[in-house]
């Protein structure tokens, strides 16, 4: 089986040849290329070329062309601050006051340079490796985007003070986000990771949730013309599980704070589960705790496919080593062939 | 969890479903028989706690814990405009947010904290490991709080502790934020007095590192 097929079998809920794994690395092509963080992000040829080669190290089953996450703030002319040893961050929001909503104007996702930087990298993917790997695109869910737009306290207030203005913003960006996303898959992306980290109940309760993150996530997702997988970025998610299903979504990112058992039963036969190494923890791994964390993970969520094994948040740390990205991957390799009769063992 | 009273039952579950109206109600009635610090202290210091806990556990999400930490902070507010006088001897205190932009965390410790009866200096968010130095050195802080979201901070926390000490400065230093959460080994990297799991908790952390050093 080639990646594609691998995950294509996994998302039918059958067993495929090995456990899917998507290495969710961003910011280490920088170190493959001997770029800084700031250099390797400003060219989508440099990304393609960094995503390729750690595929050709880590034996994984995708690319990924997530550059960082304020590439959308980016776009609407907002401040990115680069750091050496992490990821970018969105600077001072552009929405001061939330009256600053009523005039708001977002551009044309394709006009920004940054937006087409992304998109040519997915182009030079694409063109790399065809239909045999998966090339997952990602966007900043209308819901959660506004965190970086406005900051959190701000965005709290507008929900629970401004629902009118509340809704022109989403109006907004669910526009931004679905011609963004449409625009990835046209370049060549397979999938669109739906980045919704303010929807998971760490965030929002569920009650609040089903009166905004799941209607703005009904409406965007059902406008991608492709398939999307919902990550909440470490958040937790169980109990919204049936309604992240009913959005239209076939993947869902999980917490390791949350049970990979339980998540998996919740999700059985509506929704794949991708997760939930922690990343944070990664960074001090020995090769020995790397092999362990994954057979556990294969152990409580790999039988019977509708799994792919990944990190808990979206997004590798710079700061975990190269040795035990080899040690995730040598281990998945070793421990998660089908069938997984080792699993049953006691 | 800690076992709540009835009352302060009621007013976490006003404070959770966001009612400000009832959560009105029950302080006004308890008011008749209490005075406002006893209030403070043994009603609404132990409701925040039991929310921070409830957050971390994932029975709260953090939009009630913000909320929560909000209402406190108002209704002392009005306290104090109807003559209430809170305490004031306590070690300085100070709160940043590191080469980290993200300061909800820090917004709702402020909250909780100067509800509570602590005055803190707030240095900001994004403060670089240079200027927070010099800043805890300028004010003679004597407790300093940080918060985190970011992994790279968290790790530059180490060189604020060491250039204190390489200055003679000798402060408290309490940390918190989400990876530490992620990761229950890492506030031992940061050479930091402590680390609070959730802000919640910040009030009895304070209160205990008083306790032992300041007494």
């Amino acid at each position: 089986m080639n990646s594609l097929e691998r995950v294509l079998t996994t998302i039918g809920q059958k067993e495929p040849d090995r456990v899917p794994f998507f290495l969710m690395v961003t910011m280490h092509g920088a170190r493959e290329l001997g770029l800084s963080i700031e250099e390797y992000f400003a060219k989508g040829e440099q990304v393609a070329d960094g995503q390729l080669k750690m595929r050709k190290k880590y034996k994984h089953d995708c690319l990924y062309n997530f550059f960082y996450a304020p590439v959308e703030i980016e776009a609407m002319g907002g401040e990115v601050i680069f750091r050496e040893d992490g990821p970018p961050n969105s600077g001072r929001p552009f929405i001061e006051n939330i009256e600053q909503i009523e005039m708001l104007k977002l551009p044309v996702p394709t006009e920004s340079p940054i937006i087409n930087e992304v998109l040519k990298g997915t182009r030079i993917m694409k063109a790399e490796v065809g239909d045999s790997v998966p090339i997952i695109g990602v966007v900043m869910s209308p819901f959660s985007l506004p965190i970086m737009q406005m900051g959190f306290s701000n965005y709290f207030d507008l929900i629970f003070k401004r629902p009118d203005l509340f809704q022109r913003l989403m109006s907004l960006n669910e526009n931004f986000c679905i011609a963004w996303a449409n625009a990835q898959l046209e370049a060549g992306a397979t999938a669109i990771c739906y980045f919704d980290p303010f929807s998971s109940v760490t965030v929002t309760p569920k009650n609040e949730y089903m009166k905004t993150g799941f209607e703005v996530a009904k409406r965007t997702i059902g406008q991608i013309q492709g398939p999307t997988a919902t990550h909440m970025a470490s958040g937790r998610c169980l109990p919204i599980i049936d309604s992240l299903a009913n959005t239209g979504t076939l993947i869902v990112g999980v917490s390791v704070e949350e049970d990979l058992k339980e998540i998996k039963d919740t999700c059985k036969e509506k929704l794949t589960v991708l997760g939930n190494l922690n990343g944070i923890e990664m960074c001090r791994w020995d090769d020995k705790t790397a092999e362990q964390k994954v057979k556990d993970a294969i152990k409580r969520a790999g039988k019977g496919g509708g799994f792919i094994l990944a990190d808990n948040h979206g997004e590798i740390p710079w700061q975990v080593p190269e040795e035990v990205l080899l040690s995730i991957s040598k281990a998945v390799h070793k421990w998660g062939k089908y069938p997984l009769q080792w699993a049953d063992e006691k | 969890m800690s076992k709540l009273s009835k009352n302060q039952k009621d007013l976490k579950e006003a404070l959770l479903s966001l009612n400000r109206v009832m959560a009105e109600k029950i302080l006004k009635k308890l008011k008749k028989q209490n005075s406002t610090l006893f209030l403070v202290e043994n009603v609404f210091i132990p409701v925040i706690e039991d929310i921070g806990i409830g957050w971390e556990n994932g029975d709260h999400a953090l939009s009630q814990v913000y909320w929560s930490s909000l209402y406190f902070e108002d209704w002392v507010d009005q306290e104090i405009n109807l003559g209430f006088a809170q305490k004031s001897n306590h070690p300085k205190m100070a709160i940043a947010v590191l080469e980290d932009y993200h300061g909800l965390g820090k917004k709702i410790v402020l909250s909780i904290m100067r509800a509570s009866g602590f005055d803190l200096i707030d240095f900001g968010i994004g403060i670089s490991v240079d200027d927070l130095v010099q800043k805890t050195i300028d004010e003679q802080i004597e407790i300093l709080l940080i918060s985190t979201l970011m992994l790279p901070s968290v790790l530059r926390i180490a060189d604020v502790t060491g250039k204190l000490k390489e200055k003679g400065h000798e402060v408290k230093m309490i940390v918190g934020g989400a990876p530490f959460r992620f990761d229950r080994e890492l506030w031992k990297n940061t050479d930091a007095d402590l680390m609070v799991g959730n802000a919640g908790d910040v009030v009895g952390v304070i209160n205990g590192l008083i306790e032992k050093y300041f007494r």
